[in-house]
């Protein structure tokens, strides 16, 4: 079985900050996508059951060598990235065209990539690679398995614990969660990595041009984070102070220590539970 | 273009989904700020009934999609794809679950259009659509515009979503739809729901903890406690050791981290290495006999009693609710 | 009693069968010897199958030790206690040893053998020498009935199990041996064999024997002489063949082991220079170096490792003594297949893997490195070493422990094994970030703990304030600080060890300090003893040492009045056991509060908190009873505080008094907060 795993490079989002005063972002240093090593374990634990062959791609600029390099350490038999300059700033469109000719020219029987990147959010990358590859594909997917006829069996998270159970037929596309595994450690200098020293990770230069180098959607500016204001508060009736708490989430954190009857303090966690549950 | 705001109503087995009533309520905001007319979309592969409760929501039409085969985002997308083309709406509009982004997503591969997921907000700026969403886990908000012509494909984030209705009811125009036959090679096989014992601390919504202050035997309540209200039960290492929970339900620096909607913290003290796994929680409810525990101090509710009589109370008011009918 | 004069053969001289006793004495012993070298020189070869050793360095320091380990039986003494006695027999058995040895030497191989005893025994010498058998021989012969008495009757728990016939035979030789020696004495006198005849006192022994034999023939007594003399010869052969097939094996291994024994800090792991290519760890018996192989042999099955192993203690599958034991029983058995192979590197040898088969994950696992097994041993066996070798072999093949691995993940990643982002080390400690190009006293290094646990956090306010209060410019690395990699290296992560010192190192070198201060033993351990071997050499000083220093010299000072509780000092194992700092926390403690109470178990016989080498993050080991049963002594002392000085001793004992439910009846704190509680400021 041929297996491709899709990595992202990312500014880690625990020390970017937002500097209000230029509205640009600071501190990025590029890391590993931290879904990355749920999607590399995945593909390794697929090739230990079935064997085959496991390939690591990724769209990103020389910084992503390392994590490409990392991959050969924990066991995958080729790493290649692809970068062209016109990536730089590119949006999800043309990252997925990118890797799309990167798929096409490795060619494979499953690709595994992650369902949403921590740095952007977007879901976007999975379900249109299955619709220009023509193969099925499932997103979410906490759980999976090959059986004997060569499908694959998915199980698809929803909201609290929830699960769909699909079947796919190979070749196939699936967005994993992070939790669908537990990764492993490969220590510096254990088996895998020195076996993994003597390759070395491949470039791939993807042909872009007017056709599939298209900005579809683009960041006008950024701006101080707040979740929806929500109509069924009624806000005339809030202070100005409580409008900003509000704004920043913060409104209903009001803090009680109840000391009572059993009954009067069921009666109070009721409440409370009822009213988070909304 | 049309001035349509499409809104994906899922269903399931001839039924409305929880978040119906939600994308209905969203079509008519979006259409509001946009000056458009709200639409809603359903497929289906069961018969159905649009239900007295989309007609309180302002929705102009609904496009009505009705199949005999299963469907898969696959084909629901390339029926879409057809009815943008002819009908060319403003947006569509999909909830964040994964079934509105794949279909969302295979849309905006195939009619070659911008899509963004996970929005909070829609805004009008100097005649452009701005959506808004939250990136790098919260750190900052970006604005961001479509640079494809319509329709602008987008999915709303699910905790920004409101049910919220209309005073008056209309009758929606029901527009009944072809859907495009094709192959599909995704089978739906079942819908199941991982047991409370299995479901993992990081998913549940609910997690109730248990600390030095429960006793072996009360397990068997605690975790009646959990099946009602579907938390599930973890705890410290304290409660570890005594055997009252495995250590895959550790709460703590060294155990799980979590991000759940409640915790309930039952005869717990509130040392350091457990706060740390359950400062991400949004409401915590903490049960301790004595009034200076540490926990209460992070707590939003705070019952200083016994909790071998609070627990049961709980339980019986649970219990008789639901008979009333929640 | 002077008999007749009539010329009394010597038992080699006696012609028996028409064979010369001399030929029968020269024969038995030239085939006793050629089986006692074959078998030595199996054994032999087995070691050679080891991996080469490079240090051999201090010739002369080595000698002195070994020395004084062997001749002069230091360890024994050193581990003599009012419970266990038995170290005293060993010492007389050896001294009986050497004196009898020296005898044989000297008189029956050289004498009886070349037919000159009859020169030899009218020599003062051996009237001297007579004498000092006389006195040796009945002491061995107490001290042999004393060891079959207590390992087969007492039945001491430091010998559990070990009631063999193995030991029971070479206990009786050691009885049989001076016995047949003074009988064999005393029916000389009884001929009037030399020493008699020599006109000075007899031995005492030997003649009050030899008065058993006054009412008997002459002929009789040449004849019981002629049978004692054999016995006794038969014996000495019996054991020389003996040696090489049993644990006798280490009168040869022993002090060859403890001469060729490593030189290196107590503390320090070997470095494996992963970069030139040397494998990690050990999977195969012939991945060890022959030093360690040696170990085996040296080995006498006596459990004073047992003893002071708190894996044991608290009923683990881990026993130290078995580790030794199988590692040699497996040597034994697939050495003859080894040589025949001439294998050399371990990773090409699948078919003979020890883990799983000699020596379970879980046993290697369950080791805390606390060094008592080490500490402990007669024969310096290095049990630590090994177990860490075949750790490093379990990391090489990828298997860890689920905790395990998790906790270095973390470590790779965010640099401490918490898993908390590197960019949030140290927050809100109060404590000024070092900058480069200013000139400190010390740079505090806070290590993980206290970084990032917010109960060993106040170790680190408590000593800054105390550091204020004496007026010491000090400053903190903040982010740029990363896991010492203390405990990478004793899971057996040589590579991230390594990794983390190099970066540590680059780091600290920017900046201009008099001494790194630390409140983490871990961590004093592993920057002041293994990162000079990468670059590093920084003075390194604890806080207990700087607390010390600071209250003799009157830099800070007590309130006068002080609680009186009653409080107990944990020596922390690699505080005291590894880099032998015991007085100064000691006397920190007096100085508050006038006397302190001592752990049955103390200074270097310390008993683990059962948080090191890993264990802190093990997964499977939960409900950590090390920690209870170490608290538990402290309970019984009644004390009122536990004062250590190591935040992982900290953390586990609070934790075993919330396991045992007591509450808040036993404090736990560290030295510092002691200190900074009563610290008058100005």
């Amino acid at each position: 079985m041929r297996i491709i795993v899709c990595l992202k490079l990312i500014a880690d989002p625990n020390i970017i900050e937002f500097d209000i005063l230029s509205e640009k972002l600071c501190n990025i240093y590029f890391v590993s996508d931290p879904i990355n090593y749920y999607i590399l374990e995945e593909g390794l634990r697929l090739r230990e059951k079935f064997g085959g062959e496991l390939i690591a791609i990724s769209v990103a600029p020389e910084a992503g060598d390392i994590i490409l390099k990392n991959t050969l350490f924990f066991g995958a038999n080729r790493a290649i990235r692809l970068w062209d300059d016109q990536l730089v700033g590119a949006d999800t469109w043309s990252v997925s065209q990118a890797i799309k000719q990167g798929i096409e020219k490795i060619g494979f029987d499953l690709i595994l990539c992650g369902s949403r990147s921590n740095d952007t959010g977007s879901e976007f990358m999975v379900s249109a690679l299955a619709h220009w590859l023509n193969i099925p594909s499932a997103t979410r997917i906490i759980g999976l398995n090959v059986d004997r006829d060569n499908k694959l069996i998915a199980h698809k998270k929803l909201l609290r614990g929830e699960r769909e159970t699909y079947c796919l037929q190979l070749p196939a596309i699936l967005g994993l969660e992070e939790g669908i595994n537990e990764p492993r450690y490969a220590a510096l200098f254990s088996k895998t990595y020195q076996e993994g020293l003597r390759k070395k990770v491949e470039f791939f230069k993807p042909s872009l041009n007017g056709q599939n180098i298209n900005q579809l959607i683009t960041t006008l500016r950024l701006i101080p984070s707040r979740p929806r204001v929500k109509v069924g508060l009624d806000i005339s009736a809030l202070s100005m102070q409580e409008k900003l708490k509000m704004m920043r989430g913060e409104l209903g954190h009001k803090k009680e220590i109840f000391e009572g009857s059993p009954e009067a303090a069921a009666k109070k966690i009721f409440a409370e539970l009822s009213e988070a549950m909304k | 273009m049309s001035h349509e705001v499409w809104s994906f109503i899922e269903s399931e087995e001839g039924k409305l989904r929880d978040t119906a009533g939600k994308m209905a309520a969203e079509s008519c905001r979006t259409a509001k700020i946009f000056d458009g007319e709200p639409c809603g979309v359903i497929f289906s592969s069961h018969p159905f009934k649009v239900s007295e409760e989309l007609k309180w929501y302002g929705l102009k039409k609904i496009y009505f999609f009705r199949s005999e085969t299963p469907l898969s985002p696959e084909m629901i997308a390339c029926s879409l794809h057809y009815a943008a083309v002819k009908l060319n709406p403003q947006f569509i509009l999909f909830a964040n679950t994964p079934l509105g982004v794949e279909i969302g997503s295979r849309l905006a591969a195939s009619l070659q259009k911008g899509f963004i997921s996970n929005c909070t907000d829609f805004e009008l700026e100097r005649e452009k659509p701005l959506a808004r969403k939250s990136i790098y886990g919260g750190k900052v908000d970006a604005l961001i515009t479509w640079m494809s012509s319509p329709p602008y494909l987008a999915t709303i984030n699910l905790s920004a979503l409101e049910n919220v209705k209309t005073k008056s009811n209309t009758e929606p125009e029901i527009i009944h739809n072809e859907v495009v036959g094709m192959v599909s090679h995704t089978q739906f096989i079942e819908k199941w729901k991982v047991s409370l014992s299995k479901l993992s601390l990081k998913e549940a919504k609910i997690v109730i903890g248990v600390g030095k202050g429960v006793e072996a035997k009360f397990m068997q309540v605690i975790n009646m406690l959990g099946e009602l209200i579907g938390g599930v039960v973890g705890g410290t290492r304290i409660a570890v050791f005594s055997g009252l929970i495995s250590v895959e339900r550790l709460i703590g620096t060294t155990g799980k981290w979590l991000n759940s909607d409640v915790y309930i913290a039952i005869g717990i003290s509130g040392a350091p290495q457990h706060v740390m796994g359950i400062k991400e929680t949004k409401n915590i409810i903490a049960i301790n006999i004595s009034n200076d525990a540490p926990i209460f101090k992070y707590a939003k509710l705070g019952i200083v009693g016994d909790l071998y009589k609070v627990v049961p109370s709980l339980i019986n008011i649970i219990n008789e609710t639901m008979k009333k009918g929640k | 009693m002077i008999p007749d004069k009539e010329i009394i053969l010597s038992p080699v001289a006696v012609v028996y069968w028409g064979i010369p006793g001399y030929v029968i004495f020269w024969v038995l012993f030239a085939v006793a010897i050629s089986l006692f070298l074959r078998r030595t020189y199996r054994l032999w070869r087995y070691l050679l199958l080891g991996r080469r050793e490079e240090e051999f360095d201090n010739i002369r320091k080595r000698t002195l030790t070994a020395i004084s380990h062997v001749i002069g039986q230091w360890p024994q003494f050193k581990g003599l206690s009012f419970k266990d006695r038995s170290g005293l027999g060993h010492v007389l058995m050896v001294w009986g040893f050497f004196i009898f040895v020296i005898y044989y030497v000297l008189f029956i191989i050289i004498g009886a053998g070349f037919s000159i005893s009859e020169i030899m025994e009218n020599s003062n010498f051996f009237l001297y020498y007579s004498w000092v058998m006389d006195i040796t021989a009945p002491f061995i012969i107490v001290v042999s009935i004393w060891g079959i008495i207590r390992r087969y009757v007492v039945r001491p728990s430091r010998l559990k199990g070990e009631q063999t016939i193995e030991a029971l035979v070479i206990l009786i030789t050691v009885f049989i041996h001076p016995t047949t020696h003074l009988f064999k004495q005393a029916t000389g006198i009884a001929l009037g064999l030399p020493p008699a005849g020599m006109g000075s006192i007899l031995p005492q022994v030997s003649s009050a024997l030899s008065n058993l034999f006054s009412g008997s023939t002459l002929s009789l007594v040449h004849k019981a002489h002629i049978g004692f003399f054999w016995a006794h010869w038969s014996i000495v052969l019996f054991v020389l063949v003996y040696i090489p097939y049993t644990r006798y094996l280490h009168i040869v291994a022993t002090p060859f082991n403890i001469l060729f024994r490593s030189s290196r800090q107590k503390g320090v792991l070997k470095t494996i220079n992963l970069e030139a290519g040397e494998t990690l760890g050990v999977s195969n018996i012939n991945g060890f170096t022959w030093r360690q192989l040696l170990n085996l042999y040296s080995c006498v099955v006596c459990g004073h490792c047992q003893d002071a192993c708190p894996a044991y203690a608290t009923n683990k599958p881990l026993n130290p003594k078995k580790v030794i034991q199988d590692l040699k029983k497996h040597l034994f058995q697939v050495g003859k297949e080894l040589l025949g192979r001439r294998v050399e590197t371990s990773s090409n040898n699948p078919g003979k893997t020890m883990i799983n088969e000699v020596i379970t994950e879980e046993e290697i696992r369950d080791c805390t490195t606390c060094g008592a097994c080490v500490e402990n041993c007669p024969v310096s066996i290095d049990h630590i070493g090994m177990i860490v070798e075949l750790r490093r072999g379990l990391v090489y093949e990828g298997a860890f422990d689920r905790g395990h691995k998790i906790a270095l993940q973390r470590v790779a990643k965010d640099f401490n094994p918490w898993g908390i982002h590197w960019n949030n080390r140290a927050k809100n400690m109060g404590i000024e970030e070092a900058k480069e190009g200013e000139r400190y006293d010390c740079i505090y290094w806070l290590g993980c703990v206290a970084s990032y646990d917010e109960r060993a956090k106040e170790i680190a306010v408590a000593t800054s304030n105390i550091l204020r209060a004496g007026g010491l410019k000090f400053a903190m690395l903040g982010v740029k600080e990363k896991c010492c990699g203390d405990f990478p290296r004793r899971i057996g992560d040589e590579g991230l060890f390594q990794k983390l010192a190099v970066e540590n190192i680059q780091v600290l070198k920017r900046f201009n300090f008099g001494f790194i201060l630390t409140h983490c033993p871990h961590c004093f351990n592993s920057i002041g003893n293994e990162y000079p071997e990468f670059g590093g050499n920084f003075r390194v000083v604890h806080h207990t040492q700087l607390i010390r220093d600071l209250l003799k010299e009157r830099k800070i000072h007590l309130h006068e009045t002080r609680n009186t509780d009653r409080v107990i000092y944990h020596d922390p194992c690699y505080l005291g056991r590894y880099n032998g700092i015991y007085k100064e926390p000691r006397q920190i403690l007096k100085e508050v509060f006038g006397e302190i109470v001592e752990f049955p178990r103390n200074h270097n016989k310390t008993f683990c908190c059962g948080a090191g080498g890993g264990h802190m993050w093990i997964e499977q080991e939960v409900g950590n009873k090390i920690s209870v049963e170490r608290i538990e002594e402290a309970i019984k002392k009644a004390a009122q505080i536990v004062a250590s000085a190591c935040p992982f001793c900290l953390l586990m004992f609070e934790e075993a008094m919330q396991i045992k439910g007591e509450g808040d009846t036993v404090k736990v704190r560290d030295v510092s907060e002691i200190v900074e509680r009563f610290l008058h400021r100005t």
